[in-house]
This record gives C-alpha cells, sequence and structure tokens, in this order.
C-alpha cells in the first residue's frame, strides 16, 4: 500500500515537471545570442519542441517566428516542418478545417521544393536529415491524425500507407521511427472502430520488434492498455497503461493513460485508485488543457462524477454530474463546432476533389478518345501502306508476270530464230554448194549420156559385123559395151551419191558416226567449196593446194557434220584470200588455199590454210561466237564458225587458230582417235 | 596427128577411144591422155612437142587448165600447139580469159562429139 502511495506521488510530481510551463534558462539564452539566421532558426526549433506539448500558443508563437525567418531566407524545407509542427497544433486544438487547409496547402508546396536549395539540413543536436520524403511523411501523418480524429477512416489508412512509403527512402533511424508511429496510429484507429482482434494482433507482433522506436513506446503502451481496456482485460490494462504513465513523455499519453487507468480501477472496485487518477487528470487538464479531444476536461469531470456515484458520494457526485454537462455542452459545441467545419471544407474538397476526378476521368476518356483516334488513324495509315503495298506489289507482280511471258515469249522465238538459224546456215552452204554440187553430177551425167551414146553405136556396129559373120570383132565390140555399160552404173551411182549428199547435208543432224576416210571428206568438200565459189565468181581464181596424210585413214566420225566444218573453213579461207585479190591493185598475189591432214600420235589434224589478209588480234576472240561476222549485213549469218566449234567439241576434238597480219591464217581442226 | 587430152577425170580416155574408134582405127587421129595438167607439161616435155593439138579440161585440182595453157603459149616456141580449152564453166569471162591466153577455141561441156570431130579436122587439116 505504501508502495503504491508512493508510486502515485511519483506519477503526480512526475505530470507536474513534465508539463512545467516556464521556458528553461538555457533556451532562452541560446536564442538570445544566436548570431546568425540558421543558429536563430536551430534555437527556435528546441524551444517549439519544449512548448508543443506544453503550452500550444507559445509553441504556435515560436513556429511562426521561425517560419518569418526560414522565410526570409528562403530555407523551404525547414519552414515546410516548421509549418507541418504548426499544423499538428492546430489538430490538438481541434481546429481541424484550419490544420486541414494547412496540410493540403504544405503537400502541394512541398512539389516545388528544390532539396538542393536548402542548406539547413541538419538538426544540430540529432543530426536529423531533414529531406523532402521526411517532411512528406510527417505530413501524411499529421493527415492520418486529422483523418482518424474525424472518423475518415478509409482516408486515415491511405495517409498512413504514404507514411510508410515515404519512410522505405529515409535513414534507418528515421524510417523506424516512423513505421512505429504507423504501426501504434493503426492500431489506434481499429481501437477506435472497436476492431479490437485486428487491433490486438497488429500490437502484439510489433510488441517484441527491436526496431521499433523508443520514443513511442510509452503511446504504443498506452494504446495496448486501452485496448485491452476495450477487452475488459483489466490486469493486462493496468500493467502497459502504468508503464505508459511511468514513461509518458507527452501530455496526450499521459492524460489518456490517466483516464483510461482510472477506469479500470473503477471497474476493478478499487475507487481509491481510481479516484486517484481521476483526480491527478483533472488537475492535469485544469492546468495545461487538453492534448485531444477524446480525454478534456468534460472527459475528466464525468470521470469524477462516476468515482464519486460509485463511492455513494451524491452532493459531489452531482457537483461534477452538473460541471461535466457544463463543460461537455460548451466543449461539445466547439467540437460540433470544429467538426462541421472541417466536414463542410472536406466536403468542398470532396466535391473539389470529384470534380478533379471526374475531370481526371473525362481526360482519360478523352485521351482513351484521342489515343484510340490516334491508334486508329496509325492503323488507318499503316493498313494503306500495306494495302498500297500489297496492290503495288501486285501490280508489280503483274507487270512482273507479263514481262515473264514476253521474255519467255522472246526466248521461245530466240530459240526457234536459233533453229532457223542454224538451218538457214545450213541452207546458205548448201546455197554455195548448189553450184559444185551440179557441176560435180553434170560430169558423171555427161559420162552417163556419152557412154550411152557410143554404147548404142556400138551395139549398131556389133549386129553389122555378125551380119558379116565376124564373130571375133562382134565379141570385142561387146566387151566395150559391157565396159561402158559398167560406166554407166559407175557415173550413174556417182551422181546418186553426191545428191544423197546434199540431202544429208541439208538435214538437220541425227547422223550416227561413221568410219570415215577422211582424206576423200577433205578432197569431197573441198571440191564442192571450189565450185561453189566458182559458181558465184566465175572470175575467181584460186590455188589449191592439199597435202594428204595417208596415214590418216578411216576415223570414226559423223561425216556431214564433220564435211560441214571442212566446207566452212574453206569457204571462209576462199572468201579471205578472194577480198585480199579484190583489195590489191596488183597481180602479183596470188590466193593459195591448202587443206593438209595430218596422222598424230593419238589425233589426226586437219587444218585449211589461207594467205589472205589474216584475223585482227581485236576480234580473234570473238570468232567463235555465235551471229560474230565481218561479212557485210546479210551475207554471213555468223554461225558458221560457232557451229563448227560445237561440231568438234562434240567429237571431243578442238579447234584452233593461228593468224597473223596480211600473211595469213590456219585453222587446226584436232580430233581424237582410239 | 596426134591429140593430148588433158583432163581428171580418168574415164575420159575411155570416152575418147570409143567416141573417135573409126579415127583411131583409120590413123586419122592419135590420142594421148594426161589427168593433170603437169603430167601434160611431162608428156610435151619428153615426147618434144609430139602433140600438134591439145585438148584441155580447165577446172583440175592443182595447175589448171588456163595455167596450162598460159605455160605453153608462153614457152613453147612457133609453131605452139593448137590448144582448144574444154569446160564446164562455159561463162563469158571464163571465155575471155582463155582467148586471152591465145587459147584457140573454147567448148563448153557436155561435148558435142561430132562438132569436136569437125573442128578437130578443120585444125588439124
Amino acid at each position: 500500500m505504501l508502495k503504491r502511495i508512493v508510486l502515485f506521488l511519483c506519477f503526480y510530481a512526475m505530470g507536474l515537471l513534465l508539463f512545467s510551463q516556464s521556458l528553461p534558462i538555457e533556451m532562452a539564452a541560446e536564442l538570445a545570442v544566436a548570431k546568425d539566421d540558421s543558429s536563430k532558426v536551430f534555437a527556435l526549433d528546441k524551444i517549439v519542441i519544449f512548448y508543443r506539448d506544453r503550452d500550444r500558443d507559445s509553441a504556435l508563437k515560436y513556429m511562426n517566428r521561425a517560419i518569418a525567418i526560414c522565410e526570409q531566407n528562403n530555407q523551404l524545407l525547414m519552414k515546410l516542418r516548421f509549418k507541418n509542427q504548426l499544423a499538428n497544433q492546430l489538430l490538438g486544438k481541434q481546429q481541424f478545417a484550419s490544420g486541414y487547409s494547412l496540410l493540403s496547402s504544405l503537400l502541394n508546396e512541398a512539389k516545388m521544393v528544390d532539396q538542393k536549395n536548402s542548406s539547413w539540413l541538419f538538426y544540430p543536436d540529432q543530426y536529423l536529415l531533414v529531406n523532402i520524403n521526411s517532411i512528406l511523411a510527417n505530413v501524411h501523418y499529421n493527415l492520418q491524425i486529422l483523418m482518424q480524429q474525424t472518423f475518415n477512416w478509409k482516408e486515415c489508412e491511405y495517409h498512413l500507407n504514404l507514411v510508410s512509403q515515404y519512410a522505405e527512402s529515409l535513414s534507418e533511424e528515421e524510417k523506424n521511427s516512423l513505421n512505429s508511429r504507423v504501426i501504434t496510429g493503426r492500431a489506434y484507429a481499429y481501437l477506435r472502430r472497436e476492431k479490437l482482434d485486428s487491433a490486438l494482433m497488429l500490437l502484439q507482433s510489433a510488441e517484441n520488434n527491436t526496431d521499433f522506436a523508443e520514443t513511442f513506446k510509452p503511446f504504443f503502451h498506452m494504446v495496448y492498455g486501452s485496448v485491452h481496456v476495450a477487452r475488459k482485460d483489466y490486469s493486462n490494462a493496468k500493467k502497459y497503461l502504468l508503464l505508459a504513465i511511468l514513461k509518458s513523455n507527452s501530455r496526450n499519453v499521459f492524460t489518456r493513460s490517466a483516464f483510461k487507468v482510472s477506469q479500470v480501477y473503477r471497474n476493478t472496485n478499487k475507487i481509491d485508485s481510481a479516484f486517484y487518477f481521476a483526480k491527478m487528470l483533472l488537475d492535469t487538464l485544469k492546468i495545461f488543457g487538453s492534448a485531444n479531444y477524446e480525454v478534456d476536461l468534460g472527459v475528466a469531470y464525468e470521470n469524477m462524477y462516476q468515482c464519486f456515484l460509485t463511492m455513494n458520494n451524491k452532493d459531489s457526485s452531482f457537483k461534477y454530474a452538473q460541471l461535466a454537462l457544463r463543460v461537455n455542452d460548451s466543449l461539445s459545441a466547439l467540437r460540433l463546432k470544429n467538426l462541421s467545419e472541417f466536414q463542410q471544407l472536406s466536403f468542398a474538397e470532396q466535391k473539389r476533389l470529384e470534380e478533379i476526378e471526374t475531370e481526371r476521368k473525362n481526360k482519360t476518356v478523352r485521351w482513351t478518345a484521342y489515343l484510340f483516334i490516334i491508334f486508329s488513324a496509325l492503323i488507318g495509315f499503316i493498313a494503306i501502306i500495306l494495302f498500297r503495298n500489297a496492290r503495288l506489289r501486285k501490280k508489280t507482280n503483274a507487270i512482273l508476270l507479263q514481262e515473264k511471258k514476253t521474255l519467255e515469249t522472246t526466248l521461245e522465238q530466240l530459240k526457234s530464230t536459233q533453229v532457223q538459224l542454224v538451218q538457214s546456215e545450213k541452207m546458205a552452204s548448201l546455197g554455195e554448194l548448189t553450184a559444185g554440187i551440179a557441176h560435180e553430177i553434170q560430169n558423171p551425167l555427161n559420162f552417163v549420156n556419152n557412154f550411152s551414146e557410143v554404147s548404142n553405136e556400138l551395139i549398131d556396129e556389133m549386129k553389122t559385123e555378125l551380119d558379116k559373120g565376124e564373130i571375133t570383132t562382134a565379141k570385142e565390140i561387146a566387151k566395150d559395151v559391157k565396159q561402158n555399160l559398167e560406166k554407166i552404173t559407175h557415173h550413174g551411182k556417182r551422181a546418186d551419191s553426191i545428191v544423197k549428199g546434199m540431202l544429208q547435208h541439208s538435214r538437220s543432224s541425227t547422223g550416227q558416226k561413221e568410219l570415215t576416210d577422211i582424206n576423200s571428206l577433205c578432197d569431197e568438200y573441198l571440191r564442192l567449196a571450189y565450185h561453189g565459189i566458182r559458181a558465184k565468181d566465175s572470175s575467181f581464181h584460186v590455188t589449191l593446194e592439199t597435202d594428204f596424210d595417208y596415214k590418216v585413214g578411216h576415223v570414226l566420225i559423223q561425216p556431214q557434220e564433220m564435211g560441214r566444218v571442212i566446207l566452212n573453213l574453206i569457204n571462209n579461207a576462199l572468201y579471205a584470200v578472194g577480198n585480199k585479190k579484190n583489195s590489191s591493185n596488183t597481180n602479183e598475189y596470188t590466193p593459195i588455199v591448202k587443206l593438209t591432214t595430218n596422222r598424230k600420235d593419238k589425233s589426226i589434224e586437219i587444218s585449211v590454210a589461207d594467205n589472205g589478209s589474216g584475223i585482227p588480234e581485236s576480234i580473234r576472240e570473238k570468232i567463235f561466237q555465235p551471229f560474230f561476222t565481218t561479212k557485210p549485213t546479210g551475207q554471213g549469218t555468223g554461225l558458221g564458225l560457232s557451229l563448227s566449234y560445237d561440231i568438234v567439241k562434240a567429237h571431243g576434238g578442238s579447234i584452233a587458230v593461228e593468224s597473223a597480219p596480211e600473211k595469213g591464217t590456219v585453222f587446226v581442226i584436232q580430233i581424237p582417235v582410239s | 596427128m596426134k591429140i593430148l587430152v588433158v583432163d581428171d577425170e580418168i574415164d575420159v580416155q575411155a570416152l575418147f577411144e570409143q567416141r573417135f574408134r573409126k579415127e583411131i582405127r583409120s590413123g586419122e587421129f592419135q590420142f594421148a591422155f594426161a589427168f593433170s595438167g603437169e603430167q601434160a607439161l611431162d608428156y610435151m616435155k619428153n615426147n618434144h612437142h609430139e602433140a600438134v593439138l591439145i585438148l584441155s579440161d580447165i577446172n583440175m585440182p592443182g595447175m589448171s587448165g588456163l595455167e596450162l595453157l598460159r605455160e605453153i603459149k608462153e614457152k613453147y616456141e612457133a609453131p605452139p600447139p593448137v590448144v582448144m580449152m574444154l569446160t564446164a564453166y562455159g561463162d563469158q569471162e571464163n571465155h575471155d580469159q582463155a582467148m586471152r591466153l591465145g587459147a584457140d577455141d573454147f567448148l563448153t561441156k557436155p561435148v558435142d562429139f561430132n562438132l569436136l570431130k569437125d573442128k578437130l579436122k578443120t585444125k588439124t587439116a
């Protein structure tokens, strides 16, 4: 019992000491000797901290002074810090409307602050970094208090979350401090909403948290105790509430705890203790005023009234009941006034916010519409481009297809033209041959005719001799006739083979290879070529020389094809010497074309040499190309050498050319023999 | 009278011998044959200008009839043998060239042997 009395006395003394209103002399001195504005502000800060829980009006006075100095020095961060503390004081005075206006304006001002412009960032004693996020966290914490006191739970939770968010970027110490306040604040809100389980769970989990800031432990214990009171767990309630009072560092914690602990004692029928705390609460409030409207003078009077009622002291209970009614009337009126002011403001604000929201929504809708239009336009644009591309591609494809068809047609035409040209080359060489062939046929035909005529005469003679009985003479004549008939047959066949050769020459080559007498083939075509050119130009004279190697013998070739090659080379040679003859004025030039055959080890060679003007170096490489010709237009197809090249290649052979200007040209065909 | 016939067709000999068999038998004509210009010149050299009349083809491999004509007319002393040209190419230019070189006559193939017989008789008369 004595212990309890001592403890109670201790509480009482502490309460008086804690809330002593006179400014400590060293604080006043520091402000007085401060040389510059920054020192003054730091001195004022300490004074503000001293007063803010003791004397709101003094605190406000010094705060305004500090704000003015910050303003002069353009110290925006420090100014916001003081303004935020000022807002906290307004909330303590239940001036919700003005507090709300101030806090809202702080949020806007905070947006303008550039951290770099603030030099008074350090708080000399505590070295707390005053930074914009720290200020924002504290602004939102005050807003949370406001919302909690005005029963706006949703907003309360919203601001608590923001405090946690801003705390994240701060120093470990400040973060822990803020988080501790958030936890306690949230738990207190649960308590006021009578969500006791949620509150209890939150507090239990935070109780053993080592990060919990020591400064907020008393507040935490007060809330914890209050929760237990609400749950009618009076022993736990008493434990936490007494702990809160013992360590209480603010009037707010002290008065609330005192009120609650008085309630606990009343409910546990410890009227003396209940009365003691009720009286202490009342004295404290009478001297310092209330820290919040939940525990104000009216509440204290009512508590006294309840105590006396329990003690059955009717006079005193009646007295306090009257006091409570009167005070509560005026306090309630004030509170109602403040609350309605705030409601009006917040209603206006809500309306404004709603408008902003609507505007934002409209804007969003508008933007969505714009975006949609832009997007559609973009899609349309892309679609148009794609469409155009597709159409262009289609068009291009159509053009390409057309061109392809044209090219195919052209190619077909070229192919058929080539076939025709090859044919016409054959026909041209045939044309050149015609005269020669005619001549060649003429000779055997003459023989056939002559031998027939002579034989006819001989038969007549033979008859005469037989009539005369000259059998021997008749027999001799008969022998001659027989010989003539053989000659007729021979020359008939000769003509026949010439015609056949001519026909073969004009036909497309399907000829099989056969063993061919190369020398006679060469001779045959030399004659054909010569007679051909003579038929065209009867004045043309050329010395034809042959040097045939009898060892060449028979070689497996396509005779018509190879004959065509030989003929072509000879014709070219004749053309070359003819040209030189025509262009030379003297008679000294004797055109010579020489045809030579040679047997080599594994091949035979046929060479055609002329003593014409030679092939100029510049065109020597082109002479085997199709359609290349030096003859005037219409006189040569330009396919002769090209075809010859192909034919010799098809025989596995080669065709080479040597030429010296003004001396002549030699073409050498080489054909391998096995 | 000796007549040298120059032609690259060997059967010409058989033909002439039969066509002129009566004249040969009667000894009116004597024939010699050469199958190229070169052979003809050799014959002339070896037989001391025995032949008084030469009948030559023009288109022959190697030395042509015209070259033979020139050789004979240029190299043999007077009187040079009578040279008659026989050719399949009876064109004017060929004819003119033969005449320029001193040909005594110009006949085209196929040979009209009756006409040739008359001409030979006239030339050798």
